[in-house]
């Protein structure tokens, strides 16, 4: 199969994890596969070729969607790609989906699972109403747009001496119509929750906005992103960014740890794709224990400290 | 300026609904669903009605797709927030693609014509997809800025802020007319009112059949609905704190192995 991923960098010039995901899947189903990537990085570039793609494009527009998905379309048209692979973002989805248009109508957001059929077929999963149900889909148009979800394929990519990667620009075609006039990097160095593999998230537990500040700090042992249920959000003590539930973002951590949450049906949906699901709450019958890997029934004000003394002593 | 403001909304089960996969595995049982507005949706209607506030020549104007045994009560909702218009795109295929949605709200956008600003919610709380905004814009070849929690409006441009992962903020220059995605933060939707509510009643929905663009088989069909695989039993720790707490690193990082 025919395949092009999208490959992004990570901010220590490494190809990001979750575009060694998409290159471990290639690999594992003997897939042709082509990068298409929009940073310039020498280092980050040296390392894709590692994997042994056949060609690696460079992208023009990034952060501008507009510019980067009406070069893209331009570009895809004479294509024989089957797949278009990439991790789901926001900005895959809005260059993509715009790039999409009307060539390419096949496009899924938050697949969790794909399986190539028979007759030039793909079965995918993806959530629904943010994962209590789960809806199989049959994929037959070529080429189709898949979005991943991140933390999905365990495998790791193999590195294969190849030495024919050839480099290519993609042509721009610039659209004034979309300006970025400003952009701020954000504070946070930490990975964006629907990518991150340990979360930390605090609820009304807590009892006060000014305590949020031990879930920043547990967080901060752990490597892991903070995180919130919707009761806080609305609450103000946090922005809407950190929630996690059907109203907010889904998430799929190795570990995630919820602490002072009692478990609406919302925010279970957004977070059963954990891995690893560790509860921290005084309420034995809150429903988030139903769905826990490890529950301690306690007081989050004792549990909490001794927990962090127990980690920095063995992290 | 008479021009119009679109608001696009899409019906979705309440988020207390717990599903039932009915016979066939395509469906869910929707007897007990209570159907609502769904949230994103909300910024965009209030967005719209700020709108005509500052160009109170424009008309503002709802549409929203799905069958009309049901949509017509989610255009109620947002006629009785203040909208002018309503319009009812009427189909029944469950989960059509964003690619056909986009098309036919596209040629009904066209046909009412005079887009001042097309705004909808930065996501629907059902399929969590995110494609219909910029397929819409890319179908009525307009630009589009997503995830929009801040906006000041022109007669010919918007400044608008966005949130992107990671903290990042961006400050985004838009020409109109355009589409535009809503995000939690970029305003307080108001409750409908009681005479909103009387004079919504009153009101004639118009209806548009787009099943026909609709059921154009497109290369992405739903096979069946399943649930998510059960997580096996857990394990609520027991003993003093201290003991437990000691347990549970034990566990992530023995059995676990997350630590």
């Amino acid at each position: 199969m025919e395949t092009l991923l999208v490959i992004e960098k990570d901010n220590q010039s490494q190809v990001k994890k979750t575009s060694l995901e998409l290159i471990a899947l290639a690999q594992k189903h003997s897939w042709n596969w082509d990068a298409l990537i929009y940073d310039q990085d020498p280092n980050f570039k040296n390392q894709i070729i590692s994997f042994g793609p056949r060609t690696v494009f460079e992208l023009p527009g990034h952060p501008n969607p507009l510019v980067a998905g009406s070069s893209f379309r331009s570009w895809l048209v004479p294509q024989q790609y089957s797949l278009i692979l990439a991790t789901a973002s926001n900005f895959h989805r809005d260059f993509l989906a715009w790039a999409a248009f009307p060539q390419t109508p096949t496009i899924v957001n938050d697949v969790v699972s794909l399986e190539p059929q028979h007759s030039s077929q793909i079965l995918v999963k993806k959530p629904l109403f943010a994962g209590k149900l789960i809806g199989e889909f049959r994929v037959s148009q070529r080429p189709a747009i898949l979005l991943l979800r991140p933390n999905q394929i365990s495998e790791k990519p193999t590195t294969k001496s190849s030495s024919s990667t050839t480099f290519q620009v993609i042509p721009q075609h610039n659209d004034q119509r979309y300006q970025v006039l400003e952009r701020s990097v954000g504070t946070q160095t930490r990975a964006d929750l629907t990518e991150a593999e340990r979360i930390v998230s605090g609820g009304r537990g807590l009892k006060d906005a000014s305590n949020y500040q031990m879930i920043e700090r547990l967080a901060s042992i752990l490597g892991a992103t903070p995180g919130a249920s919707r009761a806080i959000v609305d609450a103000g003590w946090v922005d809407h960014s950190y929630q996690v539930g059907q109203t907010g973002k889904t998430v799929a951590p190795n570990l995630y740890i919820a602490v002072g949450i009692s478990g609406a049906i919302q925010h279970l949906a957004g977070m059963s794709g954990s891995r690893v699901i560790v509860a921290i709450n005084n309420d034995p019958n809150a429903p988030i224990f139903q769905k826990a890997t490890y529950g301690i029934v306690g007081d989050l004000f004792e549990v909490i400290p001794k927990l962090e003394a127990k980690l920095k002593e063995i992290l | 300026m008479s021009k119009n403001i679109f608001v696009c909304l899409k019906q979705v089960p309440d988020t207390e609904t717990r599903f039932k996969i009915s016979d066939p595995d395509t469906k869910f049982d929707t007897s007990t669903i209570k159907w609502i507005v769904n949230p994103y949706d909300e910024f965009a209607i209030e967005e719209a009605l700020k709108l005509k506030a500052q160009f109170p020549d424009c008309s503002t104007i709802a549409l929203s797709g799905g069958p009309k045994s049901r949509v017509g009560e989610a255009l109620r909702t947002a006629l009785a927030m203040g909208i002018d218009e309503a319009i009812l795109l009427h189909f029944e295929k469950d989960w059509p693609s964003a690619f056909t949605l986009a098309k036919a709200f596209a040629q009904v956008i066209r046909s009412e014509g005079d887009p001042l600003v097309i705004l909808t919610g930065k996501m629907a709380i059902d399929d969590h997809s995110s494609l219909f905004g910029p397929m819409l814009a890319a179908a009525l070849e307009m630009p589009f800025v997503s995830l929009v929690s801040s906006a000041s409006w022109n007669s010919d441009h918007g400044i608008l802020g966005r949130e992107l992962e990671g903290g990042v903020r961006e400050k985004v220059r838009v020409s109109l007319p355009a589409v535009v995605t809503c995000n939690k933060g970029l305003n307080t939707p108001r409750y409908p009112s009681l005479p909103g509510i009387m004079k919504a009643k009153k009101k004639t929905i118009k209806e548009v059949d787009i099943s026909a663009q609709i059921n154009v088989p497109e290369g992405l069909e739903l096979n069946r609905l399943t649930y998510p695989p059960e997580r096996p039993a857990g394990k609520i720790l027991s003993g003093s704190i201290d003991a437990q707490v000691t347990e549970l690193v034990t566990l992530l990082r023995n059995e676990a192995k997350v630590l």
